[in-house]
This record gives structure tokens, C-alpha cells and sequence, in this order.
């Protein structure tokens, strides 16, 4: 057992808001111990909520053992036990947080429930250096451009509808795309996209600073099934009208902000081209452009943790009875005391 | 288009630049939407130009409809400027800010 420094402590984190089941560690000074992130990967089609959650009860011992054996800590050694609280699928969030109350309980440690979006922003600060960026957020789930603002972080646009991550994997699927094993759906859209040339007219909305991605997936679907494209020119046209959504969105809460960095995290975040797209825009307004590392920018339990450290040396914990799912939970119901 | 003296770069926003001028005589501003260089330029045509006539029509409908608005002078669809009149004064943001403060 390592001894325990004074000021010291652990925080294991708890990420199963979606497919990923993943377990953190993190020491309250933020260095990263352990992330390990075992994926449900569904036989056809998406995820389906009850099939994940089962996926996570099945692995969640497995994972818990192999975090703490990569850490080189004992569960007694634990200060703070986190978990993601919400926003998320029920029986994915509801499976995270039976296995984060039976940790806590069992090694009386207290408990914390962490916004998975505001997970996202700090595993991303504390990875890149940034200090308060303006965060384009775009995954699967979520799509969302904030920044803080008076104790908290304040959601400058969203998606009204489908998340970017979502349009890009739906369209793969219903172009019968294959993934190899661990490959996310968008990296092979992305891959095609390199050799499209042809813009196919496709909608593009942006609603003040909202964003929908519902009409551009339908149309593309729509464009694929009448054919006469190659299909390399659908997913080029595709990139790149979704992501000069996100893009411009982007670029408009930086300019009315006037913040210094960008934060571009997400799964989405991987995409080569849309990483060029954000970089230009924030050499436009002299910020700073920062990207996460890919293992921190999927959702993973690393970044639980480090929230959960944030939170819990700042006062806040999640008494049991507080420490229920929230499926809708939005950035900006959180206070955020940790930034000055 | 011509007969613009000196154009000033007042304001670089996320959508345009802004720029002061002279134009026939009258203080204007111009509001030029430049291209965006993380777009592809087929779709950043078709933005700029689509966003430049629509604009210059609402703000021609809300005069219509009596609410107060500069008064555009010209739309240049090459380049995606409106000219429009200058109005002195602070900002709406400036403004707000002065009332919560």
C-alpha cells in the first residue's frame, strides 16, 4: 500500500452514461493513474440502451480490478468515490451509479455526482493547459458550444435535435458501412470523405446559434438512396456542411467573448478535418487552439474522476438519497466553484 | 460600389467585417461578409450570398414595418456588402451593460 501524504488523496471516477463503461483514477493534484474503457459494441445497428447497461453490470468488476491494479492503489486507499451523474441513457446511468453507491458505502468514502458535459470541459483543460476556452463539445450524444461565464459554464449553442456524432453514424449504418473492431463509424466516414470532390447541395442550419442536424441526415439519407452520388462525395458533403455548423457556431462565441483558447473536444473531435476547420478560426481571432487527446476526449472515466476532485475539494458531495440519475441534466444547472 | 473613400475597420465580428466610410458624401458603414477560409468555397458562396440579400431584405421589412433601421444604400452581391447608413450612438450591448452594471 502507498502511504497517504497529508493534502493528498484518490478519486476514482465511474463514466457509463452511453455505451462506454470506464473507471478513472485520478490524485486530487490531477495526475491521471488509470483510465480503462470498455465499450459496448452492439452486434447490429445503435445503441440500445438496456443492451449497454447490461454490457456495463457484466463488466463493471473486471474494469474497477484493472483500474485499480494500473493505478497501484487499494480501494482502501480511495479519499472520494464519482460517478457520472447525468446527462445520459436511464439504464446506462442507473447501472454507473448502483456500482458508485456500492463503492462508496462499502469503503464509507463519500460519494460525488459529476456532469458528464462539465467532465468533458475539465479532463480537456487539464489535458491541452487551457485555462477558459470557448468548448466545442461533439460526440454521439451531445453538441454543444460553451464557455464559462459568472460561475458557470454557459451554453452559447446546441444541437435542437440529433447530435453531430449521431447524424455521422447513422448515415454510415444506413450506407452499409463496416467498422473494424474499436473503429468509430465517423473515422470511416472520414476516411471517404478524403476523396470526395463533388459538394452535394445538403440542408444547412443554423437557427441563430442553434444547430439541427435532423433535416441534413434525412436529405443526405434521402440523396443516397436515389442514387446517381458516389458515395464519397455524400460523406464530403456531409462533413463539411455539419461541420461549418459547428464551426460558425463556434466562431460566433468566440468573437462575442472575446476568450483567448478553444477547446475542441468530443469523439467527433478525432476528425482530422474538422480539427483543421477550428484551428482557422481561432488563428482568425489570435486564440489558441487545443484539441484532446483522444483517450480523453471519448468518454472515459479519467475525467469523472478529476471532476470529481474538483468538486469534492470545493465542498460538494452527493449525499445517497441526492445521488439519483438525472437523464436531462444541462451544463449550465451546474455551479461551477472552482473557477474564480 | 465606387466612390467609397477610405474604408475603416471598425468592428471584425464572427459573421462580417464592418468598416466606416464615405460614400457620395455620407458617413456609411460597410458590411462585408469576408469569405471564411475553413469552408469549402462552393458553400461559403452560397452563404454569404444567401445571408447578404436576406438581411438587406428583413432590415427593409422592419422599416416597412416602422421599426427603426438603417437605411440600406447599396448591396454588392461580388463581394457580399451592404453600405448602409451610419447611426451614431453606443451599442445595444454597450447599453445593456451599462444597466445591469
Amino acid at each position: 500500500m502507498k502511504p497517504q501524504k497529508v493534502g493528498e488523496g484518490y478519486c476514482l471516477g465511474i463514466e457509463s452514461t452511453a455505451d462506454d463503461f470506464s473507471v478513472g483514477i485520478a490524485t486530487f493534484k490531477g495526475e491521471i493513474l488509470a483510465n480503462i474503457i470498455d465499450a459496448y459494441i452492439p452486434p447490429e445497428g445503435g445503441i440500445h440502451p438496456r443492451e449497454a447497461a447490461r454490457h456495463h453490470a457484466e463488466v463493471a468488476d473486471k474494469v474497477i480490478e484493472e483500474a485499480f491494479k494500473t493505478a497501484g492503489i487499494k480501494p482502501k486507499d480511495l479519499t472520494v468515490v464519482a460517478f457520472s451523474q447525468g446527462p445520459g441513457l436511464g439504464p446506462c446511468l442507473r447501472t454507473g451509479a448502483t456500482v458508485a453507491r456500492t463503492l462508496a458505502s462499502y469503503l464509507r468514502v463519500p460519494l460525488v455526482g459529476v456532469n458528464h458535459c462539465v467532465a468533458h470541459i475539465e479532463i480537456g483543460k487539464l489535458k491541452t493547459g487551457a485555462v477558459d476556452p470557448v468548448t466545442l463539445y461533439v460526440s454521439g450524444g451531445n453538441t454543444i458550444v460553451a464557455a464559462f461565464d459568472a460561475g458557470r459554464y454557459r451554453v452559447f449553442g446546441e444541437t435542437l435535435d440529433i447530435a453531430l456524432g449521431n447524424c455521422l453514424d447513422v448515415f454510415a449504418r444506413e450506407a452499409g458501412l463496416r467498422q473494424k473492431a474499436g473503429e468509430p463509424f465517423g473515422a470511416v466516414v472520414e476516411k471517404l470523405a478524403k476523396s470526395g470532390k463533388r459538394l452535394v447541395p445538403l440542408p444547412y442550419t443554423v437557427k441563430g446559434m442553434d444547430m439541427s442536424f435532423s433535416g441534413l441526415l434525412t436529405a443526405a439519407i434521402k440523396a443516397l438512396r436515389e442514387g446517381g452520388y458516389k458515395l464519397e462525395d455524400l460523406c464530403y458533403s456531409l462533413q463539411e456542411t455539419a461541420f461549418s455548423m459547428v464551426v460558425e457556431v463556434t466562431e460566433r462565441a468566440l468573437a462575442h467573448t472575446e476568450k483567448r483558447e478553444v477547446l475542441l473536444t468530443g469523439g467527433v473531435a478525432a476528425n482530422k478535418r474538422l480539427q483543421e476547420m477550428v484551428r482557422a478560426i481561432a488563428e482568425e481571432h489570435n486564440a489558441k487552439f487545443c484539441t484532446v487527446p483522444s483517450e480523453y476526449a471519448i468518454d472515459n472515466g479519467a475525467m469523472i474522476a478529476w471532476t470529481g476532485v474538483l468538486a469534492f475539494t470545493h465542498g460538494a458531495t452527493t449525499p445517497i438519497e441526492e445521488s439519483f440519475v438525472r437523464l436531462r441534466w444541462r451544463l449550465e444547472e451546474v455551479e461551477v466553484p472552482w473557477i474564480g | 460600389m465606387d466612390r467609397v473613400n477610405q474604408p475603416l475597420l471598425i468592428k471584425k465580428g464572427a459573421e462580417a467585417y464592418l468598416f466606416l466610410a464615405e460614400w457620395h458624401g455620407k458617413k456609411v458603414v460597410l458590411k462585408r461578409r469576408l469569405p471564411k477560409r475553413y469552408r469549402v468555397p462552393t458553400l461559403d458562396e452560397q452563404i454569404r450570398t444567401y445571408r447578404t440579400i436576406h438581411e438587406a431584405q428583413l432590415m427593409h421589412e422592419a422599416k416597412k414595418a416602422g421599426v427603426p433601421t438603417p437605411t440600406i444604400y447599396f448591396v454588392d452581391m461580388r463581394d457580399s456588402t451592404i453600405i448602409m447608413e451610419f447611426i451614431e450612438g453606443k451599442q445595444l450591448k454597450q447599453l445593456l451593460g451599462e444597466i445591469s452594471a
